[in-house]
């Protein structure tokens, strides 16, 4: 009889663990109903929940951990914010959706980057249906205020996969009173650029000429803006990858030879931090590096005075800037989806709006631009106008491509930045690297298609 | 549990152990759900193409194929292996050195281990940061002290032909102490007998050295040996604080390509091949030294 109590009770046992094994822990899908569009809209409806929101650890997401309270004084959601590095919040975020866990409810994303592999594996809830629910969204957040280009840029395959939190883009920030010593004209070409890079190194053997980024995963967006101004571009008519075309070789050679004889030293591990850090202590007399930074950069009284900012000057094929922007999306696996939603509803709220503007993020709000707080912050330095103008110039002509529009994106953008790279270092001709990353890239555009 | 008396039928045996064998079922089960079905899992993945997110597909064993093909996985072995005997060697001959200085009872010798030793006690990220920081060609102190004594800066970290001593030198400050601990346990366990025959046949300090500390020490060497290597084998944090395996694939080891592949290409299929492969490298490094130490046994 014991004998059997045992076997039972074991067996029983086998079996809870086997469930807990093979089912436990995986969310049967969002459950919320949502709020029919009828009801009333209310900030305290969900008074008393808690969201978690998975940011990068950027000014975006640094500006919003620290307004987070003000959130939860409005609604008395407690939001709970983990901030990681680029690369650890994105794989943090993926483990979470290949686990098709409920843990995050809001978070960061950059679309003209993952867009198309994060849609095409539905990780992105469509957020039209909250935007179009009156219920849940408030009557004042006009939504029709954002740009149709950068609410455009989040739709993908007729769905709505986040809004939009700020514009960025890569602009120069330059020393005046250092060319202004030496006699160097502000460049209007990308030639002159070369040349005052020259000039500067020596008059003033002490700072470093020029900078910008030079860690693999990190060169695209910086290198783009010279390969667009050269001329060149990553795929062709055929779609296939073009780096080896004479312009594109020729920016190739142009942005390595910046960094290799005119950057600081170490510039092949330089992405944002590093940047801002030689910009910042007055180091660097020209940087080109994201309009993001401004605010961190200006946090050093001097900058403001002896700093100017323009984007990149044109090259043979004129002018094309990289302009991308990070929007907030809501998890598909939440289980808090109309939580979710008020806090990006009030994060990109024209008042938060304004208040990151405040603090150096360019605004996706037109409204905001025109707003007579945000004008007169403008107004009060010069290099803060000039920022806004660059970052107007960014918006107006800018260009979302930073490496093929494949769904492997991510994996292009290191090809192209190893290939820049080995061009910096020496260990390649601008050609013999453009030849092998476009064979590396054909590849990987294969197996893109592979995927759809 | 008690011997079962002989003369009894193995039916018996079986009949008697039944219930006792139930009892640990959930235990060994957990054990194998555990640590079998990951490595299963792994073997599994490698043998498709899967991306994060998408349709996984058999590729049989296409991945090996690609990987045999690809010239980042053939320098991503030469990486792994160069960092392994670097900080192998250099960790050591260093331990052994401080091992037989602290086993000699000097002044001061207490102070001197709980400095010696405190680099072991510091998380792997915190010792790439500050030694990111200390490195940095631009305003990293340690440049700024070579040009005061007349030399050279240099670029550490982002130098492709300094990059993989540079890390082996990261590690050696680090896990030194370690090895110097299991010498030190060596030292002191060692029988005085040999030492006194010794002196008396007149040895040299040298001789004794070389005639009966190390070869006594032996064992002690090889566990360290073994212990350091599972781990320098599959060396990840520092690299991935410091270079993320560059400048361009310079200090990109098999691990660190493996989990780049894997979390930032989201290719599973062919991360898994890797990591799989790496595993094997490690699994057969541990059983070659564990032979060894057999043998000297």
């Amino acid at each position: 009889m014991t004998r059997i109590r045992i076997r039972v009770l074991v067996t029983v046992l086998v079996l809870l663990l086997a469930h807990s094994v093979f089912a436990g822990g995986r969310p049967e899908g969002p459950t919320a109903t949502p709020t029919a569009a009828t009801e009333e809209f209310s900030w305290r409806r969900f008074e008393g929940d808690r969201i978690h929101f998975l940011a990068n650890n950027n000014p975006i997401g640094q500006l919003l951990q620290r307004y987070a309270p003000e959130f939860t004084a409005l609604t008395g959601i407690n939001v709970e914010v983990s901030l990681y590095a680029e690369q650890q919040y994105r794989q943090r975020l993926e483990t979470t959706f290949q686990a098709r866990s409920d843990e995050v409810d809001v978070f960061m994303s950059l679309v003209s980057r993952e867009g198309s592999l994060y849609d095409q594996a539905g990780w992105y809830a469509d957020l039209k249906p909250f935007v179009d629910n009156p219920a849940v969204t408030s009557p004042d957040y006009d939504f029709a205020d954002f740009g149709q280009g950068v609410i455009d840029a989040g739709t993908l395959r007729d769905r709505l996969t986040g809004i939009p939190v700020n514009i960025e883009g890569p602009v120069l920030y330059y020393r005046a009173d250092v060319l202004e010593a030496c006699g160097i004209p502000v460049p209007g070409t990308l030639a002159e650029l070369r040349q005052a890079a020259e000039r500067v190194k020596t008059c003033r053997p002490d700072m470093i000429p020029f900078a910008s980024r030079g860690l693999a995963p990190a060169v695209p967006y910086t290198f783009s803006n010279f390969l667009h101004n050269m001329g060149g571009q990553y795929v062709d008519a055929q779609g296939r990858s073009s780096l080896s075309s004479d312009a594109s070789v020729r920016a190739i050679e142009l942005y390595a030879e910046l960094l290799r004889d005119f950057g600081p030293p170490g510039v092949i591990n330089y992405s944002f931090p590093q940047l801002t850090a030689v910009n910042s202590n007055g180091q660097a007399v020209m940087t080109f590096q994201s309009s993001n930074e401004f605010g961190k950069i200006m946090e050093v009284a001097e900058r403001a005075n002896d700093t100017r900012i323009k984007v990149l000057p044109a090259g043979p094929a004129g002018s094309v800037p990289v302009v991308i922007g990070w929007q907030l999306s809501m998890s598909p696996n939440s289980r808090k989806q109309e939580q979710a939603w008020y806090f990006l509803q009030w994060a990109t709220s024209r008042a938060m709006q304004v208040k990151l503007g405040l603090d150096g993020l360019a605004p996706p709000r037109t409204s905001v631009w025109e707003s007579q707080e945000f004008t007169a912050w403008l107004d009060e330095v010069a290099v803060r106008r000039e920022w806004a103008e660059a970052l107007s110039i960014l918006s107006e002509t800018g260009s979302s491509v930073l490496a093929p529009q494949i769904i492997l994106q991510p994996e292009s953008r290191q090809i192209i930045g190893e290939a820049v790279g080995s061009v910096i270092l020496g260990e390649a001709t601008a050609r013999q690297a453009a030849a092998r990353a476009d064979q590396l890239i054909n590849d990987l555009i294969q197996r893109s298609e592979r995927l759809q | 549990m008690t011997a079962l008396p002989t003369g009894v039928s193995r039916k018996t045996r079986w009949t008697r152990r039944l219930p006792f064998l139930w009892l640990i079922a959930p235990a060994a089960l957990f054990t194998v759900i555990m640590t079998a079905f990951p490595i299963l899992q792994v073997v599994h993945l490698s043998t498709r193409e899967f991306v994060i997110g998408f349709r996984s597909v058999y590729t049989g064993l296409d991945n090996y194929r690609e990987m045999l093909a690809d010239p980042i996985f053939w320098s991503g072995m030469r990486v792994t292996f160069e960092l392994y005997f670097l900080s192998l060697a250099a960790q050591l001959v260093i331990g052994l050195y401080l091992a037989i200085l602290l086993h000699r009872a000097l002044k001061g010798s207490r102070l001197l281990r709980t400095v010696l030793l405190s680099p072991l006690a510091m998380p792997p990220v915190a010792v790439g940061m500050m030694w990111l920081i200390l490195l940095d060609p631009s305003f990293g102190p340690v440049n700024y002290l070579l040009e005061l004594v007349g030399m050279n800066k240099s670029l550490f970290l982002a130098s492709p032909r300094l990059v993989v001593q540079t890390l082996a030198a990261i590690d050696t400050w680090q896990y030194t102490p370690f090895v110097t601990l299991i010498l030190l346990g060596g030292l002191q366990a060692l029988p005085e007998e040999p030492y006194e025959a010794a002196e008396i046949d007149g040895a040299s300090r040298a001789q004794r050295f070389w005639r009966i500390t190390l070869p006594l020490l032996r064992p002690s060497i090889i566990t360290a040996s073994i212990l350091r290597s599972v781990d320098l084998l599959r060396f990840f944090d520092t690299i991935y604080i410091t270079t993320q395996g560059g400048p361009g694939t310079a200090s990109t080891t098999l691990n660190i390509y493996a989990y780049r592949t894997g979390f930032v290409f989201f290719r599973m299929g062919y991360a898994s091949a890797l990591m799989l492969t790496l595993m094997v490298m490690v699994l057969a490094i541990t059983f070659l030294l564990n032979g060894v130490r057999r043998r000297f046994q």
